[in-house]
């Protein structure tokens, strides 16, 4: 499940929706949320702060994430 | 004293403090957790002859040692070993809740699930087999509505239920009931036979697991949990089993690809989807809501955009259409009754005629007529701008426009400005606050004065008149264009030097819900943020303004402060000290150079300072009048705010429709055309059309108004307030000595 999430985001291409996503993986959007925070932990994706709702006060990931450029799928172990 | 202890845990916002209350009562108290600042609630629940005291952990997603709200809960859970573990689990978000309720019935048995706001679940359209969900979790489900009440005997009963079960009395048995799991998850052939090998190597070690099991504790050693390694390495053998962790979880992303956290986080979803799908029923046709089918059309890939253009038209139009006649209200208030009834004043107080009338009423009310004009302006952005923000679509704009402003490095929001800025500077840098990263809002703010602003098209339309007159909307037009390349090109030089970032094309995005923008909202943005504009910038300009008026009135030589003609004044004097900066441009006159020095005031004035530095009169121009009394000044104030308001009606209507370069252009005098032509043919070295063409690219780039610039540093501080001025100049001087000198070498 967490390979095809980033697959998904990665394929993507540009912006994509949260709940657009969830329908698509038929997966709950909170779960998604929860998915998308795992990759933000592993450094798979960053959280960019301050986009998502105006009155979140620069919510910060799950929000809003971007797939780390240059990111491999399997990156390096780190130590 | 308690005969039992009980747990509730749960994500944050599933009710559970809501949970706490209904079984405590009003039994409680509130101090910290051992050592930390994270609030620590317990009570007491008395229930069947049998007092349990309860605590409520704090809220988490997870049970992993991310946090301390993580570390704290589990440790509760571990070390505390509470009799009971009550889940709350939020019915309508099932499957992100599942993920801490699937760590805890891992670590050990004796959890019972409230299975919490129903109600909401219910409004969704959620249906939840109860007992199939029991069933998969191995433990019971109770629903609860815990806000009505309904449920919590029901979950009182199942935790009496489980405390009945002699499960708890023997912690440290050999197989302790309470740390039996309640749930077997199965990661994978692979993943299971490290978990087999390391759970076999821990049950030799009774001191590592102290009471934990083994399982648990091997996969926690698996995912490489840094709170358990801590507490195993300083035990005997501890060390050891931390490496054969380490060492199974490489073998695994050799064999896998992927860490062994990651393979078991997996795991836990795939479970609990499958197991979600099993038990949840959704209704038939997934429920489209009203804000999906809007952003079927505002975030569609193609008709996205269009629909942003078309919206931020709007904004545009609203924020110079509109507000227009009520600028031009305050405008001829400041220049006419104000300028009037304070000259009468002056007079009457013996000061009529004397430089300090020059200083009040050219200097002072002149230098704040011309931040008060702006204030229309402002409102209107500030509403256009709170409405989009507060109904939602603000997200959406960021949304579709993000991957088309990446290519300068700049956020989708970014787009908003640039637009605006076509109208006014200063409200476009204002306009950059919707924008949450200080990069991206100063990097907009870099970039929005390239955007050519409505102040700097009657010195086009003069110059087109003068040096193009066949092709001047050609001209007008390729100003436009050639501000928006500078910024573009300036935006990737700049994304690749100075704000470099790491960013890329996708992302996700958590779209708000639609909403009614309150009048109340509305409101309080237009004047927080025009107050601000009033405030600061009315400062500085008013400043600027006073010396200006006392460069103009300062005699160079000989001759009488206030009474100087302009050519003879320090101002003069001063234009004409920075002509030779000018003179590989094509234009090194002390009027050209002073027009541009008066245009950092406000760039309106360059068109009009040209008018009186080479003698000429502006056509327009009212006939100088004996001063109007104050009833008759009254009249003109009252009836002007009344047609500036019809207009301002009569303008709402004019926004479904782009009238650009609708003649509005003033007649120029043939008296000034004839003399800016003779002076650029004998500074150019008679190639007048090029230099007149660098003065206009100049006039488009240089430094913006005072006003830009006091907005720049009331935004971004003095630091970016002084890179714009100073870059912008620089910008505006290379690429008119381009066009000059190239257009030269062109020539021939």
């Amino acid at each position: 499940m967490l390979a095809r999430i980033l697959a998904a985001i990665e394929l993507s291409g540009g912006a994509v929706d949260l709940r657009t996503l969830a329908r698509t993986l038929e997966v709950e959007p909170g779960a998604l949320e929860g998915m998308i925070q795992h990759w933000v932990r592993k450094g798979r994706l960053v959280a960019r702060a301050g986009d998502g709702d105006p009155d979140a006060g620069g919510a910060s990931c799950p929000s809003s994430c971007v797939v780390r450029a240059a990111c491999p799928a399997h990156e390096p172990r780190r130590q | 004293m308690a005969d039992h202890t009980i747990a509730l845990a749960g994500n944050p916002n599933t009710g559970k403090s809501t949970v706490f209350n209904a079984l405590t009562g009003g039994r409680q108290h509130v101090g910290n957790w051992p050592g930390k600042t994270v609030a620590r609630k317990t009570g007491t629940l008395d229930h069947a002859g049998r007092r349990y005291a309860v605590v409520d952990l704090p809220g988490t997603y997870s049970l992993s040692a991310y946090s301390l709200e993580e570390i704290i809960a589990r440790q509760h859970l571990v070390e505390e070993r509470p009799d009971v573990v009550v889940v709350v689990v939020d019915a309508a978000n099932l499957e992100r809740n599942l993920y801490l309720t699937a760590q805890i019935l891992e670590m050990r048995g004796g959890v019972v699930i409230a299975l919490n706001m129903a109600d909401a679940a219910a409004a969704k359209g959620l249906s939840i087999d109860v007992e199939a969900l029991a069933r998969r979790l191995g433990a019971p489900v109770v629903e609860t509505t815990a806000r009505s009440g309904r449920g919590i005997e029901a979950l009182k009963a199942a935790i009496a239920g489980l405390v009945d079960e002699p499960l708890s009395a023997t912690a440290e048995q050999a197989a302790p009931p309470a740390t039996a799991p309640g749930v077997h998850i199965d990661y994978g052939t692979e993943v299971e036979a490290e978990i087999r090998s390391l759970a076999q190597a821990l049950e030799a070690e009774p001191g590592l697991r102290a009471g934990r099991g083994a399982r648990w504790l091997a996969v926690k050693l698996l995912e490489g949990d840094p709170d358990i390694a801590a507490r195993l390495s300083g035990l005997a053998g501890g060390a050891a089993m931390i490496a054969a962790a380490a060492a199974a979880a490489e073998r695994l992303r050799c064999a896998l690809g992927e860490d062994a956290d990651t393979l078991i986080a997996d795991g836990r979803y795939t479970w609990i989807h499958a197991m979600v799908r099993e038990v949840v029923q959704a209704p038939p046709i997934e429920r489209v809501t009203l804000s999906d089918r809007i952003d079927a059309v505002v975030t569609h890939r193609l008709l996205g955009i269009p629909v942003f253009l078309l919206a931020m038209a709007a904004a545009f139009r609203i924020t110079t259409d509109v507000s227009g006649p009520l600028l031009e209200w305050i405008a001829a208030v400041f220049d006419g009754p104000l300028a009037n009834q304070a000259t009468r004043l002056l007079e009457r107080a013996g000061l009529g005629g004397t430089w300090f009338q020059g200083l009040v009423v050219d200097g002072a009310l002149a230098g704040v007529g011309g931040v008060l004009v702006f204030v229309p302006v402002l409102l209107s952005l500030y509403f256009v701008l709170a409405v989009l923000e507060d109904s939602g679509y603000m997200a959406r704009a960021a949304f579709v426009m993000d991957r088309l402003m990446q290519g300068i490095g700049l956020h989708g929001k970014s787009f908003l400005p640039m637009l605006v800025g076509f109208g006014c500077t200063v409200p476009a840098i204002y306009a950059t606050r919707t924008m949450r990263t200080e990069r991206d809002r100063i990097l907009t703010g870099l970039l929005v004065p390239f955007m050519s602003c409505g102040a700097r098209l009657p010195v086009y339309v003069l110059f087109a008149a003068v040096f193009f007159p066949r092709h001047g909307g050609s001209i007008v037009f390729a100003m436009y264009l050639i501000g928006i390349g500078t910024a573009v090109v300036l935006g990737a030089l700049l994304n690749r030097s100075l704000f470099r970032a790491a960013r890329s094309a996708p992302f996700v995005m958590e779209l708000p819900p639609y909403r009614m923008p309150t009048a109340r909202a509305v409101l309080a943005h237009m004047w927080v943020r025009t107050s601000g504009f009033i405030r600061r910038a009315g400062t500085i300009i008013l400043v600027v303004s006073v010396v200006l008026w006392a460069l103009t009135a300062i005699p160079a030589g000989d001759g009488t402060f206030g009474d100087t003609p302009v050519e003879d004044s320090l101002f003069a004097g001063v234009a004409g000290a920075a002509t030779p900066l000018f003179a590989p441009l094509g234009f090194d006159s002390w009027q050209a150079a002073g027009a541009l020095v008066t245009g950092l005031l406000a760039k309106e004035v360059v068109v009009a300072t040209m008018a009186q530095v080479y003698g000429a009169e502006v056509a327009d121009e009212p006939p100088a009048d004996a001063t109007p009394g104050l009833v008759e000044d009254a009249r003109f104030v009252v009836t002007g705010l009344a047609r500036a308001l019809a207009d301002t009606a009569r303008a709402v209507p004019a926004i479904v429709g782009l009238r650009p370069f609708d003649g509005e252009a003033e007649e120029t005098p043939s008296a000034l055309k004839v003399a800016i032509h003779a002076d650029f043919s004998r500074s150019s070295d008679g190639h007048p059309t090029l230099a007149g063409l660098a003065f206009m690219v100049f006039v488009l780039l240089y430094t913006p108004c005072m006003a830009a610039v006091a907005a720049s540093r009331h935004e971004f501080g003095a630091r970016w307030m002084w890179t714009s001025v100073l870059g912008q100049f620089a910008v505006a001087w290379l690429t008119a000595l381009v066009v000059f000198q190239g257009g030269r070498l062109l020539a021939g």
